[in-house]
């Protein structure tokens, strides 16, 4: 299973080399060679077959990324674990904690684009990030957790059997950075926890017969997938959700309104990472793009979008404090907004200039069920 | 709360109905289903049993099922879920009557049915924050204002209809979802569906749960016959490889009744609607994933054959067999074969057909 994905990796990068310095003969202008690859990049600058886009390829180099992106979760996780003894045995400090948890979120952050597949059959939405959290569920379940005997708290298959509020960052988070809290031990346990999560949605994707393997089977028989294209459109769907998320959700919850913000309806304003998943989530989405999406997009479309993005993300930087602080100030407030726009006009332009060029469907019909 | 008063209503509302067009009067359609055209216009379609379109009523987004009035020509056309508004037409005049918005806290599932009086509207929602599902009721002769809700008895309230007495089956399809992940389903190792019948005051009287083992088979659409016999078309919500049964039924007092069929593995783990036929020899399942219809005997439920047929959707009675949506039009016809006719227009049907006169 595992040798399969670097030798297409070594394949790609074969032909990556030498169509690099590709051409093929100008019929506008003979005699001038017409070049279809960038040098820089190796992709080719336009889709490939003008409108035949190679749905096996996508796939293939899609679940790279996933691949990537849901073992960095399992790295993470394995190293808060690992931090989280060393915190509560006393053998290192606080702030090295705090950082392993930022990463741990930091690595979360692009998985929540993809509620499909394993994240969904497993119900690791709600397990590992508890959010929004109208009715205060993280808390109360934590408060089951901390009335535990602390040999309890420290088990993860303890804590893999309470709410589903109690096991997740939000909880590590309210453990952490609330004062006059102890955290230890019940963040050994909630982040071996999240680490058995983690492991589980790598196999889910990625262990023989996972969702990998049923997106490799497309076609008539497969229950889901009828044929390539269709992963390639649950990919796109789910890259245009997760924009959708960052717009209403992360940002639109705490802007409320002009005359009435909700600070605490910001992600993670405990931790004041709100801004950071932001982004985390924006790079993971652009990865997606980069390297899953690459050459099957016309290399204008392609380059404008990374435009985009690039500008989303410094819109995020230029707002300075943390969105949770940031909407209680008239200034700042208008600041959120514009990212808030701004990410929905990529959003937008995602759905002008890649949608289209990967033949992805933008109309209905009762084959979508409900 | 005394939400034992809701449904029960005097004999006041007789005059106000007067006023208000009959089905006749709205060119006597026999069905209704969502739609929409090429550039994303979505469409409250209503139909003949000859393919005719009677009327085509725009509605501000994509429908999922209509509820039709008893008898006066107005039908209410759902948003699909996670949806926030529901538009109640009036069918003969294309009017506008009332618009339905959920409260705070809660989006229609996209289905309901009124009160055999035709008084009250109940709406099948979720109360995404608590979680829990719920019936919103609408007063029909005050404006469809709001007048309370009642427990659906579940989470993921979908599909309910109205039984020939009066009372009412929801199907809670167990499955939890918040506007917040968009249509992802929060629950599945936690998932629980039923069936759940409230009498026709809507005080839940009865419940069925799946075994075990079909804990993850999402009860969501269902049809019932005069005798009370509810069939139940599911959605397959484990492993997708592993083969289950897609098509159930049941009678108060017994047990959920599973039925297989050789061709249930076409339906891609998801029926979309059911309809029993009206001499009750047949039951049809749609499968608008894969494509294909399953036909079973509707006495024994033992698989009769199946049909590949393109998009096959809604499903209702006609005559003793099926009007079925499918791409380009309707057929009608069941087990042993059927007439396809066509319908201009090019509509993209939505996902249900509600039959007028059985609603």
């Amino acid at each position: 299973m595992t040798v399969k994905p670097i030798l297409s990796a070594l394949v790609l990068c074969a032909v990556a080399g030498t169509s690099a310095a590709q051409s093929i003969a100008n019929k506008e202008a003979p005699g001038v060679a017409l070049e279809t690859h960038s040098e820089e990049t190796g992709l080719p600058y336009f889709a490939p077959g003008r409108g035949v886009v190679d749905h096996d390829a996508i796939r293939r180099r899609v679940l790279e990324v996933f691949d990537r992106q849901f073992g960095s979760f399992v790295t993470e996780t394995q190293a808060l674990t690992d931090a989280a003894l060393a915190y509560c045995e006393g053998t290192s400090d606080e702030a090295a904690f705090k950082a392993q948890f930022r990463d741990t979120w930091m690595a979360w952050a692009p998985l929540d684009s993809y509620q499909f597949g394993p994240i969904e059959s497993q119900g690791a939405a709600l397990t590992v990030n508890f959010w929004p959290d109208k009715k205060n569920f993280v808390g109360r379940a934590l408060r089951d957790l901390l009335n535990k005997t602390a040999e309890e708290q420290a088990d993860p298959a303890v804590v893999a059997g309470l709410s589903a509020g109690a096991q997740g960052l939000p909880a590590i988070e309210m453990l952490t950075y609330t004062d006059g809290v102890e955290p230890c031990p019940a963040v050994v346990g909630i982040s071996g926890n999240l680490h058995r999560i983690a492991v589980d949605l790598h196999d889910g994707w990625f262990a023989e017969g996972g969702w990998a393997d049923l997106a490799r089977a497309a076609g008539p028989d497969n229950p889901v997938y009828l044929d390539a294209s269709e992963f390639t459109k649950v990919v796109y769907t789910a890259l245009d959700f997760g924009l959708t998320r960052i717009a209403d959700t992360r940002l639109g919850r705490p802007l409320g309104t002009y005359e009435r913000p909700n600070p605490k309806h910001a992600e993670a304003w405990r931790s004041g990472l709100t801004n950071d998943i932001i982004v985390a989530q924006l790079k993971g989405i652009e990865e997606v793009v980069r390297f899953g999406f690459a050459g099957d997009i016309a290399e204008n479309n392609r380059s404008w979008i990374y435009t985009v993005f690039e500008q989303t993300e410094g819109r995020v930087d230029s707002i300075g404090t943390p969105v949770s602080e940031a909407v209680t100030d008239p200034m700042s407030y208008i600041r959120v907004e514009g990212l808030q726009s701004k990410v929905q006009y990529l959003k937008g332009e995602m759905d002008q200039e890649i949608g289209p060029n990967l033949g992805v469907e933008t109309g209905f019909s009762a084959a979508d069920g409900d | 709360m005394k939400r034992r008063h809701f449904l029960i209503s005097g004999a006041a509302g007789a005059a106000l109905s007067m006023a208000r067009p009959s089905w006749a009067m709205a060119g006597a359609p026999a069905y209704l289903t969502a739609a929409s055209k090429e550039g994303n216009s979505t469409w409250l379609v209503g139909l003949t049993e000859q393919g005719d379109v009677v009327f085509e009523l725009p509605i501000p987004s994509r429908g999922h099922a209509a509820a039709a009035h008893p008898f006066l020509a107005e039908a209410v056309a759902f948003a699909r879920r996670p949806g926030r508004f529901a538009v109640v037409l009036d069918c003969a005049t294309g009017s506008e009557i009332a618009r339905l918005d959920s409260p705070e806290g809660r989006h229609f599932y996209g289905h309901g049915a009124f009160t055999a009086d035709g008084k009250l509207l109940l709406t099948t929602e979720n109360a995404y924050d608590v979680p829990d599902g719920r019936l919103g009721v609408w007063d029909a002769e005050d404006g469809y204002k709001r007048i309370g809700e009642l427990p659906s008895g579940g989470i993921g309230p979908h599909e309910m209809i109205r039984l020939a007495d009066g009372s009412f089956a929801v199907a809670n399809g167990g499955m939890q979802t918040h506007p917040d992940y968009d249509r992802a389903v929060l629950n599945i190792p936690s998932m629980k569906p039923n069936l759940t019948y409230l009498d026709a005051q809507g005080e839940i009287v009865d419940q069925v749960e799946p075994p075990a083992d079909m804990r993850l088979n999402s009860i969501r659409h269902i049809a019932a016959d005069d005798t009370g016999r509810v069939v139940i078309a599911l959605q397959w919500q484990g492993n997708p490889l592993t083969a289950v049964p897609l098509m159930a039924s049941h009678r108060r007092g017994e047990d959920l009744a599973f039925f297989d069929h050789p061709e249930t593995v076409r339906l891609k783990q998801y029926a979309g609607s059911i309809a029993i036929s009206a001499d009750g020899s047949e039951i049809a399942v749609t499968g608008p994933k894969g494509g294909h219809v399953l036909f079973f005997d509707g006495q024994t439920g033992a698989p009769i054959n199946g049909r590949a047929l393109p998009e096959a959707s809604g499903v209702a009675q006609f005559g003793d067999r099926f009007a079925i949506t499918l791409a380009g039009g309707l057929l009608e016809g069941g087990a042993s074969g059927g007439k396809m006719l066509d319908v201009a227009g090019g509509y993209s049907w939505d996902n249900h057909l509600v039959s007028i006169r059985r609603v």
